[in-house]
């Protein structure tokens, strides 16, 4: 085998203002050329994704490693890299050295030059000990597991069904519909849709049954439901869509309190069974909660509906009245017109309890603070939404995270709000934010577009950036396993070591960190390298 | 049946998102963007960071641009436009007419799609309609918007009039939005949150300074919106429940008088600002109805694109989808869902003829 001879070069380029002015760049050059060192200064015109400067620069002097060097580097990244493929060469033998803080810090030209040569350097030193990385096929099942049979579980499933996948629909409850289906202007809306769904051939719908075990991966989770029907089924990907729990908040009130406050799942049910109301009704909203808008659209229709169907008195109490939905606004002035009266508080107003009525108490926010007095026979209070029982249970079932309040935590809002911090999982609907139905389904339908784009190809292809395990110094402590966020990390009894998922790891390097025995590496940043790197600061001190 | 090339109108965050899903699934893509640069506002908007990440989106607008620009099946057309539109689902024509990179000059070409995704945005509330506040006629009456790139471009606020550190700063919320006496009876859901964040970015950059927001109501977005109110609150900025009825910028000095309520007295004053900022609501584009004409798309009383029911994504024209803000006002994060929803639609079509 012949001995490869790789040559390191450097390109630089996008310095426009501030770094352009303080950094000089032909001084620059001209160092690193006497270091050995091929260097490439490109015109400042050069952007990213018309690469000709880039590739010639490569092709011309035959390099197989490079350095780029420039400002704002790290979203740039993949142009560099797909350009390298496209050449074929291996898209990870190349390094970035961002000088924008550093040579902006410096202020003197000589010294941000010096600077700029010494983080080149460096970079270039960390690509020479790259590895190349390999790439790997990975088949994916084209089959989804909808958790949850309310409106969110219905529609993902709906969706995803329609667009080509096979879809298995698992519910708790010994029906379908969820929550909607006893909300008054929802459920025949539901109902049509639940029908829908049943005549639909690629779902299968299981009643009455649990997730009692998940193992494997994305594109190949392996999952078992026990209930009514006991199965095991191999999925590409989960989407949890179960429901949460109203509450109404604690009254120490005395016991005739129940009749004269009710919650407004409560009062829907009894709209719905047509139950005559009383003359004066009152509503409070953000008592519990400040930060959901499902409630006010609720409170509205049903102030509406009170107001056109009995002709009753109607006040409503809020902190902020929330319209930032669709109609939102129209609903509200709509309600207004209707003679419904709207106060709003900052201070959370008071209640006492006559005979046979509620007294409500408060200063009012606007001009002019006067203290407000209102009598009422039946006072509406807007629920909590809570988390429902079974979400801890799962959570830990899928090895995902709640949030502070109990939810489902999304993994970053900034890649897909509905994605979980492991790849494959997704939450849809209430069990991560409980939101209005256009919000719900609009999601439903994007997660299912997600997947879709995701399996409908049935394979994919991976970059083995993944962390990799040195089986002959692993100890099976167990101990990436534990700490690994996105359960990538798996155990090879045959070959006693553990593994990594490559499609499940999202490189964040927690287990290499955690390992007693430096077992794990990332293929991108090696003990080597790191090492290389601290040898350089530490080296010339001794 | 039906060929897998998919025409995206609009390359904003929800086109872009639309694209990029699409492409990744295998689908040929499209881009007919109007500008020169793909992004759409959200490109041009500050991040709004201050001693952490305050979830305002934005740098997702840059990684998203980056990502459409380099995917291989994806073939953005700059600088371009829809001329006319024939066929059916699965199998459309468009004509489209796009500079060829020298100036001025455009040239027509003819585009194949099995399905058309319309993701044309919106625009901001011109402030000027509302002659009350003075937008355009003093200097230091700005817009949110002129604060993100100011913030974007120069990494800071300054008066426009003499360069000084503004000190005293008004928001004025609902501008353009929530209000029928310009037609604009729907709130913008997006001006509270920035509004809040805005208003956290100048105070940890001016820690001196003193900001009021003026609003009617906050309306909440997302996870936890009043943990960021309560923030907000403790860094020491106001909340004034009124809206000013106007702005008088009396002397040269540039400093602003607000006509607004106190809102402990009640009584109507005026009170000085060195900076106002008018957050500024969504609004159709100028040119919806163009689009709207040459698909024979519905639109809604205030010009959006109507969607079937429920924020759906379906137009009352087969084959033809909607994504994003044309639709209605969302922000950036539920642009990125409704985007991927549209890609759901479209697929579910393209499933439908085989």
């Amino acid at each position: 085998m012949t001995k490869k001879i790789s040559k390191t070069g450097i390109f630089i380029y996008g310095f426009e203002g501030k770094p352009g002015k303080v950094l000089g760049l032909d001084e620059a050059c001209s160092s690193l050329g006497a270091l050995g060192f091929v260097c490439f200064k490109c015109p400042s015109s050069f952007f990213p994704g018309e690469m000709n400067d880039f590739e010639k620069f490569l092709k011309k002097n035959k390099l197989s490693k490079v350095v780029v060097a420039g400002c704002g580097l790290r979203i740039k990244e993949p142009v560099f890299r797909d350009s390298l493929k496209k050449m074929g060469l291996n898209p990870y033998l190349i390094t970035f050295a961002n000088l924008n803080e550093a040579v902006v810090a410096c202020g003197d030209k000589s010294e941000a030059t010096k600077k700029a040569v010494a983080l080149i350097i460096k970079a270039a030193k960390w690509v020479e000990t790259q590895e190349p990385v390999e790439i790997q096929k990975v088949s994916l099942k084209r089959e989804v597991l909808v958790l949850g049979g309310g409106i969110a579980g219905i529609e993902t499933a709906l969706t995803l069904a329609e667009g080509g996948l096979s879809v298995i629909l698992v519910e708790e409850k010994s029906h379908l519909g969820g929550g909607a289906a006893e909300v008054g202007n929802l459920k025949n809306w539901t109902r049509d849709k639940v029908e829908t769904l049943k005549k639909n051939e690629r779902i299968k719908v299981i009643l009455s049954s649990n997730l009692v075990d998940l193992r494997g991966n994305a594109g190949g989770f392996t999952v078992k439901i026990e209930g009514a029907q006991e199965l095991t089924l191999e999925v590409g990907a989960i989407v949890v869509a179960v429901g949460y729990e109203f509450v109404l908040p604690v009254w120490k009130l005395g016991e005739n309190s129940k009749s004269l406050i009710i919650g407004q799942k409560e009062l829907e049910k009894r709209l719905v069974s047509d139950e005559k109301l009383s003359q004066r009704i009152c509503f409070l909203a953000d008592l519990v909660d400040e930060d959901l808008k499902i409630s006010t659209r609720a409170l509205l229709r049903q102030a509406l509906l009170i107001k056109e169907k009995f002709s009753s008195d109607v006040i409503c109490f809020c902190k902020d009245l929330k319209v930032s939905f669709n109609g939102g606004e129209l609903l509200y002035k709509r309600a207004r017109e209707a003679g419904i009266l709207f106060f709003k508080y900052a201070e959370k107003p008071e209640i006492k309890f006559l005979n046979n009525a509620v007294e409500i108490l408060l200063i009012n926010e606007d001009y002019p603070h006067e203290e407000l007095v209102f009598e009422s026979d039946l006072l509406v209070v807007g629920e909590k939404m809570m988390p429902g029982k079974s979400f801890e249970g799962l959570a830990k079932l899928l090895s995902v995270d709640l949030d502070l309040n109990g939810f489902f935590q999304e993994d970053n809002v900034k890649i897909l709000p509905t994605k979980s911090s492991r790849k494959g999982i997704f939450f849809v609907g209430g069990c991560r934010l409980p939101q209005n139905i256009d919000e719900t389904l609009s999601e439903a339908r994007g997660t299912a577009g997600e997947i879709l784009s995701f399996l409908s190809k049935g394979e994919i292809e991976l970059d083995l950036t993944s962390a990799k395990i040195n089986s002959d110094r692993c100890i099976l402590c167990l101990t990436c396993v534990r700490t690994c966020p996105h359960g990538a990390i798996i155990i090879d009894q045959e070959e006693g070591t553990a593994k990594v998922v490559p499609i499940a790891c999202q490189s964040c390097g927690i287990c290499a960190s955690e390992c007693p025995v430096m077992a794990i590496e990332l293929p991108l940043y090696t003990n080597a390298q790191i090492i290389g790197q601290l040898s350089d600061v530490v080296g010339e001190a001794g | 049946m039906g060929s897998k090339e998919v025409v995206i109108i609009g390359g904003g965050i929800a086109g872009i998102n639309v694209a990029i899903t699409l492409a990744d699934a295998g689908f040929a893509v499209h881009v007919i963007e109007r500008e020169t640069q793909l992004g759409g506002h959200a490109v041009n908007f500050a991040c709004k960071a201050t001693e952490k990440c305050n979830k305002c989106l934005v740098c997702l607008a840059d990684e998203d641009t980056l990502k459409a620009y380099q995917h291989p099946k994806i073939k953005v057309w700059m600088g371009s436009k829809v001329v006319s539109f024939s066929g059916k689902p699965g199998d459309f024509e468009l004509r489209i007419s796009h500079t060829t990179g020298k100036e001025s000059s455009f040239e027509e070409l003819t585009l194949k799609a099995g399905a058309i995704v319309i993701a044309t945005g919106y625009t901001f509330f011109n402030a000027e309609e509302k002659k009350e506040y003075g937008y355009g006629k003093y200097k230091n009456v700005i817009t949110a918007i002129d604060l993100e790139r100011a913030f974007r471009v120069d990494g800071k606020i300054r008066r426009l009039t003499d360069g000084a550190i503004p000190k005293k700063i008004a928001f004025f919320q609902c501008v353009g939005s929530r209000d029928e006496s310009i037609g604009r009876g729907y709130c913008s859901k997006v001006c509270c949150p920035y509004a809040l964040r805005l208003s956290k970015l100048i105070k940890s950059e001016i820690p001196d300074s003193n900001i009021t927001i003026f609003y009617m109501d906050i309306q909440p977005t997302g996870k936890d919106f009043s943990g960021l109110r309560k923030s907000c609150e403790e860094m020491g900025i106001k909340f004034a429940r009124n809206l000013p009825s106007k702005v008088y910028g009396y002397s040269d000095s540039g400093v602003l008088h607000v006509k607004c309520l106190d809102n402990e007295t009640g009584e109507v004053v005026q009170r000085e600002f060195d900076l106002v900022v008018l957050s500024v609501g969504m609004s159709p584009r100028d040119d919806a109805k163009f689009l709207a004409d040459l698909f024979g798309i519905d639109q809604d009383e205030y010009g959006f694109y109507k969607g079937r029911d429920y924020f759906s994504n379906l137009s009352n024209v087969p084959g033809v989808f909607l994504a994003g803000t044309c639709q209605g006002p969302k922000d950036i994060g539920e642009s990125m869902v409704h985007g991927k929803a549209a890609v759901a639609e479209v697929t579910k079509m393209f499933a439908s003829f085989s």
